[in-house]
């Protein structure tokens, strides 16, 4: 949100709904986005988006639209008043959130948290990595029946090597009929095409949208979304 | 020994504990929006070595040209049963011992220092560089690389450059270049030469020098211990202690090792810590380093010039400069984010013995056991008989890992032999 400025996030958000896209994820920024990468960070950095702001036209758009819509909010910022938060993306209209930080740093409390969120009918989306630990994975995802979203790489937008098949193993068997949508690093249409391999739901366009944002050019959004909805209707 | 005894000890795969973990590890971190330091790995370490950096695969698979180096550079190394010692501290219980000295560069070092070098010799790489404090990652990469016919630069902490020529020499045998560091070879160590000319060097400000000439040359980087790869390749050693010990009929109670980086301290008990929540895990660090205790669980700096990511783990601080090195593996100033993670959780304890504690221990093994141990191993053998000294009466079994022989860091006992 609010990156680079709002008509820009509106028209990317048109683009994308003529496009096909069917879930968007819509990041809030963060005073400290931790455990991103460059590319998305500069999101972040002296951006003044907020769950307070109303964005009446953003938010009817995707109302209008049937677009099924998901804040995605560091933990570490809303834990202050978590209640006022999940009254606000209730008001807001969100389906559900999800908290990048949770399971890493108050891993503790989380399952408290995850009720709480539920209760609130709020759908949490679980976020899992490579470095999620097989255990957590099952009894997280017990905790909860929406889709997951599960991150590829060490921070968002960056790229180490990745056995694609070894990830596919994996979450087909902690995962099994649960709908996975694949994030960070995903760049174009070999990457898309590997996911629907694993039998992936849907892939998460973060940095590579990002960078689009930034020049604000919508046909290349546009053009992004055609390729990539060519290998898998994500 | 017998091949086929070998084969029976030797584990066909190294195991990685991230996925067993209770609890997620948290990701290294990269400071600042310009560039990721994450995503700079691809140039300064292997990519094998980056994708295993990043797996959640439990089980990795040894290569063959890997095992067979391990042969024959002396693994599968000794389990051994301390009857001597026993008998000394009149203890009814069982002290073992894996002795990681009998490998041929005289430490665990050379466990990762093989795979390491192998992966970067597969990927066409022509030179590998790193940094050394005590002298045996250095030794350890300067064979590795001889073995797979790479050239190789060792930046050697001042110090201990000056204080063990020893050292040097042998991995100028093995055909490495070794230079002190700060050097004027790069820009990090100009810097901080200009400010101080005799600057004493450290583990943090080796790693930068060494980081930054791979960068400039496109060479790769060879990581000593911390990171995960590298704790997965030291699993060998508790993985061939967890098979003795099947084989002699034994279940540790006590596991008792030393703490630099963590790499020989986490391969050797990880392997045990998804089984059973019955066995103590003691790690044994320097009094004057003393991470665990003193240093916070926090997002730290792996080098000391950051060009390296951050991680969450125990740390006094990556400017930490010890002020003496009478164990210089021993002197880094943060610890595996793994290990570290088991210990804020309580998994594993932590105990912290001072120089005199450990040359009375050195004497102590080597007279009973014959064995004198690396500076950085009586750590481990000091809290053994710390333990067992409030364990009289117990039939605990302890299995200690002794990570190094001293032969060349005999210059700890000149002042105070007796
Ligand atoms: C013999 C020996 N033991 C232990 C260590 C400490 O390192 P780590 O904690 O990574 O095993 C070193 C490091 O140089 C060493 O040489």
């Amino acid at each position: 949100m609010g990156y680079p400025d709002d008509s820009t996030v509106l028209a990317a958000l048109k683009t994308a709904i003529r496009n096909g896209v069917h879930k968007i994820e819509l990041g809030y920024p963060s005073p400290d986005p931790k455990y991103d990468g460059p590319g998305i960070k500069r999101t972040h950095l002296g951006n003044p988006a907020s769950i307070d702001s109303d964005y009446p036209e953003i938010f009817s758009e995707l109302r209008e639209h049937g677009i099924s819509y998901y804040a995605l909010l560091y933990y570490s910022d809303v834990c202050a008043d978590l209640d006022y938060s999940l009254r606000r993306l209730k008001e807001l209209g969100f389906k559900g959130l999800i908290l990048p930080d949770l399971l890493i740093d108050y891993f503790s409390e989380s399952k408290q948290i995850i009720t709480h969120i539920q209760g609130q009918s709020l759908e949490f989306v679980p976020f899992f990595t490579q470095a999620t630990p097989d255990a957590v994975i099952r009894e997280v995802s017990r905790k909860t029946r929406s889709w997951i979203y599960y991150g590829l790489q060490p921070s968002t937008g960056i790229i180490v090597p990745l056995d694609f098949k070894s990830v596919g193993r994996r979450v087909g068997e902690l995962l099994a009929g649960r709908n996975v949508v694949y994030g960070f690093g995903i760049r174009g249409t070999r990457d898309v095409e590997l996911l629907r391999n694993m039998g992936a739901y849907g892939a998460a366009v973060g940095s590579a949208f990002v960078e689009h944002l930034r020049s604000g050019d919508m046909g290349s959004i546009a053009e992004l979304l055609k390729e990539m909805g060519g290998a898998a209707s994500a | 020994m017998l091949k086929s005894q070998q084969d029976e000890i030797m584990p066909q795969n190294w195991y990685n504990i991230i996925p067993d973990l209770p609890e997620p590890l948290p990701p290294p971190r990269s400071e600042g929006s310009k560039n990721s330091s994450i995503e700079l790995l691809n140039r300064i370490i292997p990519g094998e070595l980056l994708r295993q950096e990043f797996t959640f695969n439990r089980y990795e698979r040894i290569p063959d040209e890997v095992r067979e180096k391990y042969q024959m550079i002396g693994r599968p190394t000794p389990l051994l049963r301390a009857v001597n010692l026993e008998k000394l501290l009149d203890y009814r219980g069982k002290i073992f011992y894996k002795y990681e000295g009998a490998t041929i560069t005289g430490s665990h070092k050379i466990n990762t220092a093989i795979p390491q070098a192998f992966y970067a010799r597969e990927e066409g790489i022509s030179e590998v560089v790193t940094e050394t404090g005590a002298g045996q990652w250095g030794t350890a990469t300067a064979l590795a690389s001889a073995l797979y016919g790479l050239k190789s630069k060792v930046f050697m902490v001042r110090v201990s450059y000056d204080q063990k020529p020893m050292r040097k020499a042998v991995m100028n045998v093995y055909g490495t270049e070794v230079i002190p560091s700060p050097s004027s070879e790069t820009d990090y160590g100009r810097s901080i030469l200009s400010q101080n000319a005799d600057h004493p060097g450290s583990l943090g400000i080796a790693i930068s020098e060494a980081v930054e000439y791979a960068l400039n040359t496109g060479s790769r980087y060879m990581l000593g211990s911390v990171m995960n790869s590298v704790i997965t390749h030291q699993s060998i050693i508790g993985l061939e202690t967890k098979k003795q010990l099947e084989i002699e009929g034994e279940q540790p109670d006590v596991m008792i090792g030393c703490v630099g980086g963590g790499s020989n301290f986490s391969g050797f008990v990880f392997p045990f810590v998804g089984n059973s929540n019955s066995i103590e895990m003691i790690a044994s660090t320097a009094a004057e380093v003393p991470k665990f205790r003193d240093g916070g669980y926090k997002y730290d700096f792996i080098d000391s010039a950051g060009i390296l990511p951050k991680l969450r783990m125990y740390s006094l601080g990556a400017g930490f400069v010890p002020d003496r090195i009478y164990a210089g593996g021993l002197r880094y100033h943060g610890a595996a984010p793994a290990l570290s993670l088991l210990v804020k959780r309580g998994t594993i304890a932590h105990d912290e013995v001072q120089e005199n504690e450990v040359i009375d221990a050195l004497k102590i093994f080597s007279r009973t056991q014959g064995i004198i141990a690396a500076p950085e191993s009586g750590h481990a053998i000091a809290s053994a008989l710390r333990y067992i000294k409030g364990e009289k009466n117990s039939r605990k079994t302890i299995v200690i890992n002794v990570s190094g022989h001293g032969l060349m860091d005999l210059g700890i006992f000149s002042k105070k032999v007796g």
